[in-house]
């Protein structure tokens, strides 16, 4: 019933309309012509309460709405990741076969070319190692880190999440002369804390699911780079190959 | 007009590659004009005259280059005649597994499943397909893609009502999504999705499965999912379908519930109102 308010403003997706409890009974008093009794500044008080309240709790609610579709987000763009990962993973062992064939075809023409490279042919075939798969590289170290990070920053979060519901709890503590209002706010403290915690739990979860999707692309970025490289050494492997097909057909 | 230029190229073209016997270039004029008429935007001519390159090509034994002629015929086909299109798709798919290229067969049988799914409505065939996909990719261990088709052919096998096949495709991708870190969060929805599919067979089935899954996922018991399929059970178990309704009501304001759900859980209200009262 003081000047302060009962809830900070600090949740984003709070409607922008609270004003101040003082601003609202002056301007409220102005157009009543008779003096306003006790029990009609109580009943205000009263219903104004109720409207915030209901307002904070349907904003965690929508709050809440809003976690869950960035999670399902979240794991939509995962499972799409797991997916090119495949993809990539499968590139990759393809163009190992790609470099290797070309080898095989590389030896092939320089037996062709004179007999002296097909003496050397000869001897390196003895040393020839079959084409090797690539091993992807586990990117398990790091998401054990993060982990540990993630681990380590949840107990300090739980402390923040208590201020503003003990804050709550103080102040209806404070106004101890509205006996009858005592139930109605623990039931709404009870439905906030719930709510809070509700969000808690999903906003450490979308930051698990986050650095998990941002460890992954990291490793992605280096199976690309992987790519990148065997895929210039191909196409320079296959022109080279093509230029001395070439002279060798021009030859003949 | 300048399409009805292109078209009188492309028929002089075609005309040109009619006389020429030599497979390999005839093809090629054929492609040409399949080209034109794509630019023209005359997709049937454009359809027919790749499917001519494609036959062409199998002639001279470029089996690689007629599968890709028939995709092409289809992308052109299926502007207009889909079943023609699928044809010409099925056809690739042929050669494709002929080949042994199993993943470019897969992705050709999502592509067809995906229009039975969306321009005509088959669901039935779309879930043949999505199978089949799902089975390519599985051969040629790209397991992400091969979920991917499952849980189509688990959402559909839901709404035509085999709900079986539904809850076993569920519950497989929920535990090989547990084994990834990064896909494990992706769990909770298809366990959530088995459990709904439970409940339309048996509640008492449902409520085995529900102490099954906590037990696989232990996260999953302090999900909202997993209060929402408990109240469901509760006010099934009390016919209450009041309560039922305001439950449902209830979780979708938080998180929206798509056609998928809705389905299926006005299926499970409506066996509560015909269910007489057995207790």
């Amino acid at each position: 019933m003081s000047g302060h308010r009962y809830i900070k403003s600090t949740n984003p997706f709070e409607e922008d309309d609270d004003i101040d409890d003082q601003t609202f009974l002056r301007n409220s008093r102005r157009p009543q012509p008779m003096q306003p009794t006790f029990e009609d500044q109580m009943q205000s008080f009263v219903e104004k309460k109720r409207a915030i309240e209901e307002r904070t709790i349907s904003s965690t609610e929508k709050s809440i709405g809003i976690l869950r579709e960035s999670e399902q987000i979240g794991i939509a763009t995962a499972e799409e990741l797991s997916r090119q990962r495949e993809k990539l993973e499968k590139t990759d062992r393809q163009l190992d076969e790609i470099n290797a064939t070309l080898r095989f075809s590389q030896k092939h023409i320089n037996g062709i070319k004179s007999v002296f490279s097909s003496l050397k042919n000869y001897m390196s075939g003895k040393n020839d190692a079959s084409p090797t798969t690539s091993s992807s590289t586990p990117s398990t170290v790091k998401q054990s880190t993060s982990n540990q990070n993630l681990e380590d920053k949840l107990p300090v979060y739980d402390r923040y999440d208590n201020h503003p519901s003990t804050r709550l709890r103080n102040n209806d503590y404070s106004s101890a002369q509205e006996v009858v209002n005592q139930s109605g706010s623990k039931d709404f403290s009870a439905r906030l804390d719930a709510n809070l915690q509700e969000m808690c739990s999903n906003i450490s979860r979308l930051k698990g699911l986050a650095s998990e999707l941002g460890s992954e692309i990291e490793t992605q970025n280096d199976l690309i780079s992987g790519i990148i490289d065997k895929t210039e050494n191909a196409d320079m492997t296959v022109n080279k190959q093509n230029k001395d097909m070439q002279r060798l057909l021009k030859k003949n | 007009m300048s399409s009805n230029e292109q078209k009188a190229q492309a028929l002089i073209a075609e005309a040109e590659k009619k006389t020429s016997s030599r497979g390999f270039f005839g093809s090629l004029f054929g492609q040409r004009a399949a080209n034109l008429f794509k630019m023209a935007k005359n997709w049937p001519c454009a359809g027919n005259a790749f499917c001519e390159a494609a036959n062409l090509h199998l002639r001279s034994g470029a089996r690689h280059d007629a599968a890709t002629n028939y995709v092409d015929a289809a992308n052109c086909y299926k502007k207009s005649d889909i079943n023609e299109a699928v044809n010409c798709l099925l056809k690739a798919i042929e050669i494709y597994t002929d080949m042994g290229r199993f993943t470019m067969a897969a992705k050709h049988h999502q592509t067809i499943a995906e229009m039975y799914e969306t321009d005509t409505i088959d669901l039935e065939r779309a879930v043949q397909h999505y199978e089949q996909a799902a089975d390519y990719f599985r051969g040629e261990e790209s397991n992400s893609s091969a979920n991917k088709c499952l849980l189509k052919v688990a959402q559909y096998a839901a709404q035509l009502e085999n709900y079986d096949k539904a809850i076993q495709i569920y519950q497989e991708v929920a535990s090989s999504a547990l084994e990834s870190s990064l896909l494990k969060y992706s769990a909770k929805e298809y366990l959530f999705r088995a459990a709904l599919c439970h409940l339309c067979v048996d509640v008492l089935n449902a409520q085995h499965a529900l102490e099954r899954y906590i037990q696989m996922y232990p996260a999953f018991q302090d999900s909202r999912e997993h209060k929402l399929i408990k109240t469901l059970i509760e006010h099934i178990e009390e016919q209450n379908v009041d309560g039922f309704t305001d439950a449902v009501k209830d979780y979708d304001s938080i998180s929206r519930l798509d056609e998928w759900y809705t389905t299926i859980l006005l299926r499970i209200k409506k066996q509560l109102n015909e269910s007489p009262d057995l207790r």
